[in-house]
């Protein structure tokens, strides 16, 4: 097993946020700033690793017929974990996060990864995969929440960027801007990935 | 009921039991952390929505009703020199806690603090800002406040946040419903 | 509140996908072809109505009462998930043509976060046990009417030329920013 690739494949090439398009909910709400983005990723790849490990360790013993449920109820408890440590030693991010950290129990990522790797997998490949997802997960959040935030609000993780004179797009931070910045993103992406493609086929011309 | 069905049910409550035990011995850890935390804040907010008590005392559950929390009174050499009101109304974006304070000398509000809302952010979450809050500095108790959208022409009058009048309605309605109170009882 | 404020407010004013991001996963997914739109839409009104219903009941008169706050999170997904399985099962026995239309969608609406968010709205709001219920429909009406009006514009845009750096995902998302701005005009109605 390529351990490198286990971990990478969640960062570029099966992305949540680009690519897979998983976990959409809170990739368009929580990303009105980098610092609640960053927070949100750091709270998923928490309870995704923890998950994934569970999961994978107990792969053997739980009964197929019932593992959707179980899963849910394993990934629902460090949920409700995450929740309260959040609540207690960082309340300012749990106030900010709002509905969306309990809503990390339906994030399609982490039912998914179980589903498709933890279940079938051992622990450290797991975890491995969860830290790989995860991390792609908080990038994608952080890249949105950077356009939203400097265009939106004309600060970065909370530090004015510009002078007092500089009137953000405000709308950027409403719902309106969190789709538009996502799909202007992918469209870039999307660009990106076709120029390269024209480019290495005109080359083997 | 087929035996399999009832070893499948009980597995799936094995682990849901398994589960509520680990949370509950969190729920025990992190529990009074959140409540030293609640605290903390509401002294702060108290602090600085009546400056200079040098006691609060929380009348408990005397004065409550479903929209007055709680009525603290502020405290000056052992006299009673303000009253603090914890109000809940209910904003754009869902409930609006609000803290607000009337000295008994001056029958004036000296403060007002926004506890918790759910308000749109760059709009009615504004309504946090010192900027905004300090219009309601030194206004009368005796009546109810009305909000406009250009400047206050008499002292009854508080000017909204642009874009933001329905936050700004929730802010003045909790604070009117403890200026009656405070007119009424103290 | 009033009720009819709360209809207007959980299906206009603050409408569940395109200004609560809730409900996006389905909103994005199902919305290619206006049929099942329509029949996502519909299974969606039923179970979070029940889901809204039974999830309050659940929160009032077990999790309270014990003190045991803080396994909602994990008690109501509970709740949804046998929901929608017993709601599977009893369509599938009693009405196989409404299975055919609606049955494929069920299974997605466990992890469809707006039942598990409206749920939890609606008892962090202090809703009493008609106004959850009722907000739970509102919602559910809101999103059926973004996601037809979503994928009927869809359907349109698919038989028009697009760069084809937009084709697909970012045009659809681009139209969904622009239905958000619309029902941004709803504010000043509540």
């Amino acid at each position: 097993m390529d351990y490198k690739k286990e971990f990478l494949k969640g960062i570029f090439r099966e992305n949540p946020t680009f690519v897979m398009m998983l976990g959409m909910c809170p990739t368009l709400a929580v990303t009105t700033s980098v610092n609640n983005a960053v927070g949100m990723g750091l709270a998923v790849i928490a309870v995704l690793t923890a998950s994934n490990l569970v999961v994978s360790l107990l792969r053997k013993i739980i009964p197929d017929a019932i593992r959707i449920p179980s899963f849910i109820v394993i990934i629902a408890t460090f949920v409700t974990a995450i929740e309260m440590l959040m609540h207690a030693y960082v309340p300012d991010l749990y106030r900010a996060l709002g509905i969306f950290l309990p809503l990390i129990v339906v994030n399609c990522i982490i039912l998914g990864r179980a589903e498709a790797f933890a279940s079938k997998n051992r622990p450290f490949p797991s975890i491995l995969d969860a830290l790989g997802m995860g991390l792609g997960f908080t990038i994608g959040l952080s890249v949105l929440a950077t356009v939203r935030e400097v265009l939106g609000a004309g600060s970065f993780m909370g530090i004015p960027l510009f002078g007092s004179s500089f009137e953000p797009a405000l709308i950027m931070i409403l719902p309106p801007g969190a789709f538009l910045a996502l799909g202007i993103l992918l469209a870039l992406i999307k660009q990106f990935r076709i120029s390269r493609e024209t480019k290495t086929a005109k080359e083997a011309n | 009921m087929d035996k399999n069905a009832v070893k499948l049910g009980l597995f799936l409550m094995m682990v849901g039991l398994l589960s509520a035990l680990v949370l509950s011995a969190l729920n025990g850890l992190t529990g009074p952390v959140i409540a030293a935390n609640v605290q903390k804040e509401t002294d702060q907010a108290m602090l600085e929505v009546y400056p200079g008590a040098d006691e609060f005392v929380s009348q408990e559950n005397q004065y409550v009703t479903d929209q007055i929390l709680n009525v603290t009174l502020a405290m000056k050499g052992g006299e009673t020199a303000g009253v603090i009101y914890t109000v809940e109304t209910v904003g754009y974006g869902g409930p609006l806690t609000l803290m607000a304070a009337y000295d008994t000398a001056s029958r004036q509000i000296t403060g007002v603090r926004i506890l918790s809302q759910s308000e749109t952010p760059g709009l009615g979450a504004n309504a946090g800002q010192l900027w905004f809050l300090e219009r309601y500095t030194g206004k009368p108790s005796d009546a109810d406040l009305l909000v406009v959208k250009t400047a206050p022409a008499t002292e009854y009058e508080v000017e909204a946040i642009t874009a933001a009048t329905i936050t700004t309605n929730a802010v003045t309605s909790g604070i009117n419903v403890a200026s009656a109170h405070f007119a009424g009882n103290f | 509140m009033s009720y009819f404020t709360l209809i207007i407010s959980g299906m206009l004013v603050q409408n569940i996908v395109l200004a609560q991001f809730l409900g996006i996963c389905p909103f994005l997914g199902v919305s290619k072809k206006l049929e099942s739109a329509i029949g996502m839409g519909m299974a969606v009104i039923f179970v979070m109505t029940i889901a809204s219903a039974i999830s309050w009941l659940v929160y009032t008169f077990i999790l309270v009462e014990f003190g045991l706050e803080y396994l909602t999170t994990i008690a109501f997904i509970l709740v949804i998930a046998s929901l929608v399985q017993f709601v599977e099962m009893v369509i599938r026995k009693f009405s196989p043509g409404l299975y055919k239309s609606l049955g494929v969608y069920l299974p997605l609406i466990t992890t469809n976060c707006a039942v598990l968010g409206i749920a939890l709205i609606n008892v962090q709001d202090k809703m009493n046990f008609l106004e959850a219920t009722l907000n739970g429909t509102a919602n559910a009406a809101g999103f059926t009417l973004a996601l037809i009006l979503f994928a009927g514009l869809r359907e349109r845009v698919d038989e028009m030329n697009v760069p084809k750096a937009l084709e697909g995902m970012p045009i659809s998302l681009i139209i969904a920013s622009m239905m958000s701005v619309a029902f941004l005009g709803f504010a000043g109605l509540v």
